[in-house]
């Protein structure tokens, strides 16, 4: 990871030593009417300032309530999470955090919606109204600034809520499956936009996907999770120099990652064939 | 579509009044009804036209103590909903028992609202306001509580206090909701205004009909009833303009099916 430490220019007040986000033996485990069910079990993950991390497993196995855990939005049952060295205690500071669905509000405009964080930090709106216009075109979306978020397709809306994540400049970007509800093409289209805004931003990113090609094609990491419990059962380091571009999915070496990680998945009994 | 097509399909609101009047006209014509049981439009017409003033002033009278009484209602009905909303204690109580008190006819509190407010406008003010009170705080409490998670993890995750969680929002979301609560409510208003009028009034269309009914001048009751009934309609329209001024985003998703909104932006696929 010599290039993620490169890029970590922006570090401003961090300990620059310590992971940016360090987790220890995490469990949760949620209590229902009939018994408790175990989410996710004994989870150890380390995360380095400026390194593209996927979490990777099929739906159930615990990756987003891990990405809610390090937001601050779930209690954990037990363990430790640590941001920049420090103990998690509420949302942390500095952080961005993309959902499944775009979730605009769909009573305030583009550019209304992007400039939402920085009313809730009760920080000075007119001194972003510059970056939240250069964020949106930067994803192409200059011309819709005045627009509602219904006149958008969905890979836009998508766009909107990255730029919105994005306002503030958190160093810690977490992305909870956020190409999961668009078509294939758009969702290609999206990689190659973040990977762009990640290379050139310096930032953190903890994406949690279930598509193994996302997970190859963007991360500098792929932690692979099963189901029942949730757990983390495999890391992957990918190995790919950036800029990756989409064709890179063509190539022996990617399908020999898509490969080990099928495998990995088959022998969780999560990726059932004899049926 | 012509226009005349079109009028057959969804014909305007007058002229389907115009024709109800026709019709109407036509009905006292043909069957020759005694004008104690059914006037004529045109009597009724005559009747208004004979002392316009008066009926003015006493429908102003309803009005203005039916927008009033509405104004409370909306305004403590939607702070009682946030309250209930934030509190589980309130929820139990108040919340409750206002859904239990929903089922009792309001309507029997009128004279007891003379003895405690009076016979003037204190005592109207406060029927339209009780009448009305219920259906804003059931469907703010119902708009407040269905806001999208994802919205609120979204404000947490930002840090942002409690109260700009609730002002930025979990109230506009809500908004949609408040306003059919207010739909439902303005109409409820004016019958609490009225039924106040009918137990003890000096003014207002209430009295008015009440003191025409004492002297068989039918015709003076149709003169306030048809009064009655264009200001609940332009009540409610009021209403709804204001609710398409201040929500024109969910007014357009509702017309969503119609117009695909990628049809209305041709340069969705150029972009990168």
């Amino acid at each position: 990871m010599i290039a993620a430490g490169l890029r970590t220019t922006g570090g401003r007040r961090m300990q620059l030593t310590a992971p940016h986000v360090k987790i220890a033996s995490l469990s949760k485990v949620f209590g229902s009417a009939r018994g408790d069910v175990v989410a996710l079990t004994d989870v150890t993950m380390e995360v380095e300032r400026g390194e593209f991390v996927s979490l990777l497993g099929p739906s159930g196995c615990g990756k987003s309530t891990l990405l809610k855990i390090v937001a601050g939005l779930e209690d954990r049952s037990a363990g430790d999470v640590q941001i920049s060295g420090a103990p998690l205690n509420g949302c942390p500071e500095g952080l961005g955090f993309v959902f499944q669905r775009d979730v605009l509000l769909d009573w305030r405009t583009i550019l209304d919606n992007v400039l939402l964080p920085a009313e809730f930090k009760n920080l000075k709106r007119s001194l972003f109204e510059a970056r939240a216009r250069e964020l949106l075109a930067l994803f192409g979306l200059r011309k819709f600034e005045t627009r509602y978020p219904w006149e958008l397709s969905g890979g836009m809306r998508q766009r909107v809520a990255i730029c919105r994540a994005l306002l503030v400049d958190p160093d810690l970007l977490l992305m909870d499956e956020p190409f999961g509800a668009l078509d294939a093409l758009t969702r290609d289209e999206l990689n190659i936009e973040l990977q762009r805004m990640w290379m050139t931003s310096g930032k953190t990113v903890l994406f949690v996907t279930h598509s193994i090609s996302e997970a190859i094609l963007l991360s500098d990491r792929i932690l692979v999770m099963a189901n029942r419990p949730g757990r983390i059962v495999d890391v992957l380091d990918i190995d790919f120099p950036r800029p990756r571009e989409l064709m890179l999915r063509e190539q022996p070496e990617f399908a020999a990652y898509t490969r080990r990680i099928r495998e990995t998945f088959e022998r969780h009994g999560m990726l059932r064939t004899d049926h | 579509m012509g226009y005349f097509a079109r009028s057959v399909n969804k014909p305007p609101v007058t002229l389907v009044f115009i024709c109800l009047l026709l019709l109407w006209q036509i009905g006292v014509w043909v069957f020759e009804p005694s004008p104690l049981v059914l006037p004529s439009p045109i009597e009724v017409g005559n009747e208004f036209l004979k002392n316009p003033r008066i009926f003015l002033f006493n429908a102003a009278h309803t009005l203005a103590n039916t927008l009033v009484g509405f104004a409370l209602a909306v305004v403590i009905g939607v702070s009682l909903a946030v309250a209930i909303v934030y509190s589980r204690f309130l929820e139990a109580t108040l919340y409750t028992s206002l859904v239990a008190m929903n089922s009792v006819p309001k309507v029997a509190l009128a004279p007891l609202f003379v003895i405690w407010l009076g016979t003037g406008d204190q005592s109207k003010i406060g029927m339209a306001f009780l009448i009305a009170i219920f259906a804003i705080v059931i469907d703010a409490v119902l708009g407040l509580r269905t806001v999208d998670p994802d919205m609120l993890d979204l404000g947490r995750s930002l840090r942002g206090s409690e109260f700009k969680l609730l002002w930025k929002i979990r109230f506009p979301s809500a908004l949609p909701s408040i306003f059919a609560g207010m739909k439902v409510a303005i109409s409820l208003a004016l019958v609490g205004t009225i039924v106040g009028e009918f137990v003890a009034a000096q003014h207002g269309l209430g009295y008015v009909i009440l003191s025409a009914q004492g002297v068989f001048d039918t015709a003076r009751v149709f003169v306030a009833l048809v009064i009655l009934a264009i200001m609940g309609t332009l009540l409610f329209y009021l209403i709804e303009f204001a609710e398409q001024k201040t929500l024109p985003w969910h007014v357009s998703r509702r017309a969503e099916q119609k117009v695909a909104p990628t049809q209305k932006i041709p340069t969705v696929a150029t972009v990168p």
